[in-house]
C-alpha cells in the first residue's frame, strides 16, 4: 500500500509539472488520503507526510518550493525548472511583486527591459487593469523606486529596473527589441 | 580515384550560346573547395576574366549545392548562386545569393553538385534536368510570365516533384534588383543574370539518391544529435515566453511556441504547445516568423510553417488572410520569411490601424504576392528605406517629370494603403518610368543616375547603408567591432549569421560569454548589446570564425541562417552546442575524414578565393581603403554618448582601425593594404592564384 501511495504521489507531481502546475502539499495529501480512506482507511496523514518526505529524499527530480506562508509546493525538475516554479509562486502570491521581480531579473541577468504586454500573456495572464494597478503602485509605494517605464518609437511600453540599467541603455535595448530586430532580420 | 559519398559526383555545364551540355567530375575539379560558393568562386576565378560586366555573356552563374544537400542532415536545403553581382556598385564584383527550398536536393538526386550556366541564348529558353536527360527548351511562351505561372507550366511538363527555379519580369528586363525563386518563396538574388542569358527557368527532377559513406547507425546517431542541438529560427535557443521546462526566456526570441498559441487557420487549429527541446518531434512548432515579424494577430492567419528539404525549423510561415482576396484580388494564402515576409509593409511609414494592425498584415500579403511573382529583390530592406527617404525628402518630385510623379497615388502611400504596391512594384519589374527604373538599379547606381551623394547614405543611421550600394547585415548595432569587420568583407550585404545567431540566442550574457571563451579564448570576445568594449584579439578571432563558418556552410550546403550550432537549448549541456557538428556530418557523409580545424582550413581557402577575386576585379590591392570601408553613421550617436559608454552602439574610429589591424593579422593578410600575402595564399594551396595576382601587381 505504501508503494502504491508513493507511486500515486510521484505520478501526480510529475504529471502536474508537465502541465505547468505546482502541487501543494495539501493537495497531495488529499489525493492519497481520500481514496485510501474509502477503501481501507489505513493511510493516515502522518504516514502520507512521511511518504512525501521520503520521496523528496530519494528522488532527485522532486523539489519543493515554499510560499511566504511556508506552505510547500512540489514539482518535478524533469518537466519544470525552479525558475518557472518560482514564477508560479509569485503569481499566486502577489502580482505586483511578480512584475517587479521579473523586471529586475531581466535587467540583471539578461540586460534587457521587459515589454509590458508580456504580462498579459501566458503564464502571467494579467488583465490590463491588473497591470495598470501594478504600474501605478510601483510609482506610489516605497521599495519600487528603481522601477521605471519607457516607450518605444512605435508606442510599446517597457518596464525596467534603474538598479541594473540606465535609462539610455534601457531605451536603446527596448527600441532594438521592438523595432530594430525585425528591421534587421 | 577515391570513391566518396555525399557528392553526386558531377557538375553540369550548360553553354547557352552553343547549346552544348557537358559534365565534369566534381571530385577531380572541385573537391578542394567542396561545393556551393567554393565552386562558384573557383569558376569565376578560372573562367571569367577581370573586367567582365554582369550582363556580358562572358559572365557565368553557378548554382552550387554541397555534399550535405539532399541528405538527412538538418537544414541542408541550400543552393548558393554565385556570379558577378549586378547591384554591386560602382562595378559588379563577385557575389553570392542563397536560396533554400528543394532545388538543391532535386539537383543532387538528378546526379549533379552544381550547374555552371554560361553564354547567352539568342531566344528565351528554360533548362530541363531529369536525371541524365538535360535539355534546353524554348521559353518564348513563358517570357513575360510571372514566377508562379512559369513554375506551374514547367511542373505540368516535368511533374509536381520537380523543383523550378525561375525569374519573373524583373529578371527578364535586366532589373538588377531581381531574384530567382524556387519552391514558391525561396529566393536568391541574381535574377537579372539569368535574364541576361535569356534563361527563364531551370526545372530539375532527380530520381537518384545521395550515398552516405559512413555506417548507417553512425549517420543516424549524428543526425539525431544534431537535432538535439537545434533551437528555433536563427538558432534562438530559449522560448519567447516562460515555459515549464525553460530556465530562461526572451520576449525577443523567435521560439514562439507556447501552450494556448495556435496555428488558427489550420483545420482544425493546431496548438504549438510547450515544445520541450527534448521532444524532437515538436521542433517544427517552435518557430512562427509571421507572429514574430507581424505581431500576435498573425497567429489567427497561420496555417503552418513551411521550409526547406530536411529542415525542421520551418521558417517560411504559411498564412491565409481571407480579406486580401476580396480587397486586392490576390490569393488569400502566401508564405515567406524575414525580409520577404515584410517586403510589402516596410514601404510604408504608417498604417491607419498601427504598425502591427490588420492593414500591415495585408500589406505583407500584397508585397509577397507581387514581389515573389515579379521577382523583385529588396536588398535586405534598403529598397524600402530608400523609397521612404526619397519620397519624404522631395527627391522623387525633383528627379522625375510631373506627369510621371502624378501618375502615382501618393495619398495612398501616405495613408498606408497596400493598394499602392500595385502601382509601384509592377513598374519596377517592367522598368516603367524614371522612378521605377532607377529604384530597380539598386542604391549605388541610383545615386549615380540622379547625381546624389553617397555621403548622405553613409551618414544616415536610419538607412542602414554600408557600402558599394548595399546595407549592413548584422553589424555594429548588435555585435560591435565583430559586426563591423564582417560587413567590410563582401561586395553586397554580408549575409553572415554565425555571430548574430549567438548574440541573439536569448541566453544570459554570462552563458554567452562562457561559450565565447570556450571557442575564442576569452569571454571578452563578446560584449552585451549596447555595452561595447574596446577591440581585442578575441573579437578578431570571433570575426574570422564567423566568416569562415559562413563560407563552410555555403560550401557544404548547410544553412547559415540556422547555424552554426555552438549553443543549444539543453541545460544539461550547459547550453553548449557543438562546434564540430559540421565536421561530423561532412566526414560521415563523404568519407573524407576532416576535423573541425581541417574543414575551417578549407573554408579559409574558399574565403581567400573570394578575396582574390575581389582584388583582381577591382584592380587594386589596397583593400583597406578601397574596399573594407565603413559608413560614417557607425561613429555617431544622436544622444551624444561617447563610444564604449553603456547604451550606445557608437564605434570609435581609432578602435576600428585597430580592429582591422587585428583581423588582418589573424587572417595572415598585410595590415597596410588588407591584401592576403604570398605566404598566406601558398599556405592554402592557392599559389597559382598568388602568381596571377603578382603578375598584375596585386600582391602586397
Amino acid at each position: 500500500m505504501i508503494t502504491e501511495c508513493r507511486n500515486v504521489i510521484l505520478d501526480s507531481i510529475r504529471e502536474s509539472s508537465h502541465a505547468g502546475l505546482l502541487l501543494s502539499e495539501q493537495d497531495i495529501l488529499a489525493s492519497v488520503m481520500m481514496p485510501q480512506a474509502e477503501s481501507d482507511g489505513q493511510i493516515r496523514e502522518s504516514e502520507a507526510k512521511d511518504i512525501l518526505h521520503e520521496i523528496i529524499r530519494s528522488h532527485e527530480d522532486i523539489q519543493v518550493i515554499s510560499d511566504r506562508m511556508e506552505c510547500g509546493y512540489y514539482y518535478s525538475t524533469l518537466a519544470m525548472t525552479h525558475a518557472y516554479a518560482r514564477l508560479l509562486i509569485l503569481k499566486k502570491e502577489n502580482v505586483l511583486d511578480l512584475m517587479v521581480s521579473i523586471t529586475r531579473e531581466h535587467a540583471a541577468t539578461y540586460a534587457r527591459p521587459v515589454p509590458i504586454t508580456v504580462f498579459q500573456q501566458a503564464p502571467f495572464e494579467l488583465s490590463e487593469d491588473e497591470i495598470s494597478f501594478c504600474t501605478d503602485q510601483m510609482t506610489e509605494l516605497q521599495g519600487y523606486e528603481d522601477m521605471d517605464q519607457i516607450t518605444t518609437s512605435i508606442g510599446t511600453r517597457f518596464l525596467y529596473s534603474r538598479q541594473y540599467l540606465d535609462v539610455g541603455h534601457a531605451m536603446m535595448l527596448a527600441e532594438w527589441e521592438d523595432v530594430g530586430q525585425s528591421a534587421n532580420p | 580515384m577515391a570513391k566518396y559519398g555525399g557528392w553526386a559526383g558531377k557538375v553540369l555545364r550548360v553553354d547557352l550560346s552553343t547549346g552544348k551540355i557537358s559534365t565534369e567530375d566534381t571530385i577531380e575539379k572541385y573537391k578542394d573547395v567542396i561545393g556551393g560558393t567554393g565552386i562558384g568562386y573557383q569558376v569565376l576565378w578560372d573562367e571569367v576574366p577581370a573586367g567582365t560586366k554582369a550582363f556580358d555573356p562572358a559572365n557565368k552563374i553557378i548554382f552550387g549545392t554541397g555534399p550535405l544537400a539532399g541528405t538527412g542532415a538538418p537544414c541542408n536545403g541550400r543552393t548558393a548562386i554565385t556570379t558577378l553581382w549586378p547591384s554591386c556598385w560602382p562595378k559588379p564584383l563577385v557575389g553570392s545569393g542563397h536560396m533554400g527550398g528543394h532545388f538543391a536536393a532535386q539537383l543532387k538526386y538528378a546526379g549533379y553538385d552544381a550547374i555552371i550556366v554560361e553564354g547567352k541564348s539568342d531566344h528565351p529558353v528554360w533548362l530541363s534536368i531529369k536525371d541524365a536527360k538535360v535539355e534546353i527548351h524554348d521559353a518564348r511562351h513563358l517570357w513575360g510570365s510571372g514566377i508562379r505561372r512559369t513554375t506551374h507550366e514547367i511542373n505540368l511538363l516535368m511533374g509536381p516533384e520537380a523543383s523550378v527555379a525561375a525569374i519573373g519580369q524583373a529578371g527578364e528586363n535586366l532589373v538588377p534588383m531581381s531574384i530567382i525563386i524556387n519552391s514558391i518563396s525561396h529566393a536568391a538574388g541574381g535574377g537579372s543574370i539569368m535574364g541576361s542569358k535569356n534563361l527563364k527557368a531551370i526545372g530539375v527532377h532527380g530520381t537518384g539518391s545521395v550515398t552516405i559513406a559512413g555506417k548507417k547507425e553512425d549517420w543516424e546517431k549524428a543526425i539525431k544529435f544534431h537535432l538535439t542541438l537545434l533551437g528555433a529560427n536563427n538558432q534562438h535557443v530559449v522560448p519567447s515566453s516562460p515555459q515549464p521546462w525553460a530556465e530562461h526566456y526572451n520576449p525577443g526570441s523567435r521560439w514562439m511556441a507556447s501552450k494556448g498559441l495556435k496555428w488558427e487557420a489550420a483545420k482544425p487549429p493546431i496548438e504549438t504547445g510547450a515544445c520541450d527541446p527534448h521532444n524532437l518531434n515538436r521542433i517544427a512548432y517552435r518557430t512562427n516568423n509571421a507572429a514574430f515579424f507581424l505581431g500576435n494577430d498573425a497567429w489567427k492567419y497561420t496555417v503552418r510553417g513551411n521550409g526547406c528539404t530536411a529542415c525542421p525549423i520551418r521558417c517560411h510561415t504559411l498564412l491565409k488572410v481571407p480579406s486580401v482576396s476580396s480587397k486586392y484580388g490576390i490569393p488569400e494564402v502566401g508564405q515567406n520569411t524575414c525580409v520577404g515576409l515584410i517586403f510589402g509593409k516596410t514601404f510604408f511609414k504608417t498604417f491607419p490601424d498601427g504598425p502591427k494592425g490588420q492593414t500591415s498584415i495585408e500589406a505583407c500579403m500584397v508585397g509577397m504576392h507581387l514581389a515573389d511573382d515579379l521577382g523583385i529583390w529588396n536588398n535586405y530592406g534598403l529598397l524600402q528605406r530608400d523609397f521612404q527617404k526619397l519620397y519624404y525628402d522631395g527627391t522623387f518630385k525633383s528627379k522625375i517629370g510631373e506627369a510621371e510623379y502624378n501618375s502615382y497615388s501618393w495619398d495612398k502611400f501616405e495613408k498606408g494603403d497596400p493598394a499602392f504596391l500595385f502601382e509601384l512594384l509592377p513598374r519596377i519589374a517592367e522598368k516603367d518610368g524614371e522612378l521605377a527604373t532607377t529604384l530597380g538599379m539598386g542604391t549605388g547606381y541610383m545615386i549615380d543616375r540622379w547625381g546624389l551623394s553617397e555621403d548622405n547614405w553613409k551618414k544616415d543611421p536610419d538607412l542602414q547603408y554600408w557600402k558599394m550600394g548595399h546595407p549592413r547585415h548584422h553589424s555594429s548595432e548588435e555585435s560591435g567591432q565583430v559586426g563591423v569587420i564582417i560587413n567590410t568583407q563582401y561586395n553586397r550585404d554580408a549575409q553572415c549569421h554565425s555571430h548574430t545567431n549567438l548574440i541573439r540566442n536569448g541566453l544570459p550574457i554570462d552563458i554567452q560569454k562562457r561559450l565565447a571563451a570556450e571557442l575564442w579564448g576569452s569571454p571578452d570576445a563578446l560584449d552585451a548589446l549596447g555595452a561595447y568594449t574596446p577591440m581585442n584579439k578575441y573579437k578578431a578571432k570571433m570575426a574570422k570564425w564567423s566568416l569562415l563558418r559562413k563560407e563552410l556552410h555555403d560550401a557544404v550546403a548547410l544553412c547559415n541562417w540556422m547555424g552554426p550550432w555552438i549553443a543549444s537549448p539543453l541545460k544539461e549541456r550547459g547550453y553548449r552546442g557543438d562546434d564540430a557538428i559540421e565536421s561530423l556530418l561532412y566526414t560521415l557523409a563523404t568519407g573524407d575524414k576532416k576535423s573541425r580545424q581541417e574543414l575551417d582550413h578549407v573554408a579559409e581557402r574558399i574565403f581567400l578565393l573570394h578575396r582574390a577575386l575581389t582584388i583582381r576585379d577591382m584592380g587594386t590591392k589596397d583593400m583597406r581603403t578601397q574596399h573594407d570601408t565603413v559608413p560614417d553613421w557607425i561613429f555617431d550617436d544622436a544622444s551624444g554618448k561617447p563610444p564604449f559608454s553603456v547604451g550606445t552602439t557608437r564605434m570609435d574610429k581609432e578602435d576600428i582601425k585597430i580592429a582591422m589591424d587585428m583581423f588582418y593579422e589573424e587572417m595572415g593578410w598585410d595590415k597596410k593594404t588588407g591584401a592576403p600575402t604570398l605566404e598566406t595564399y601558398r599556405k592554402f594551396n592557392l599559389g597559382k592564384v598568388a602568381d596571377e595576382l603578382k603578375q598584375k601587381g596585386l600582391l602586397p
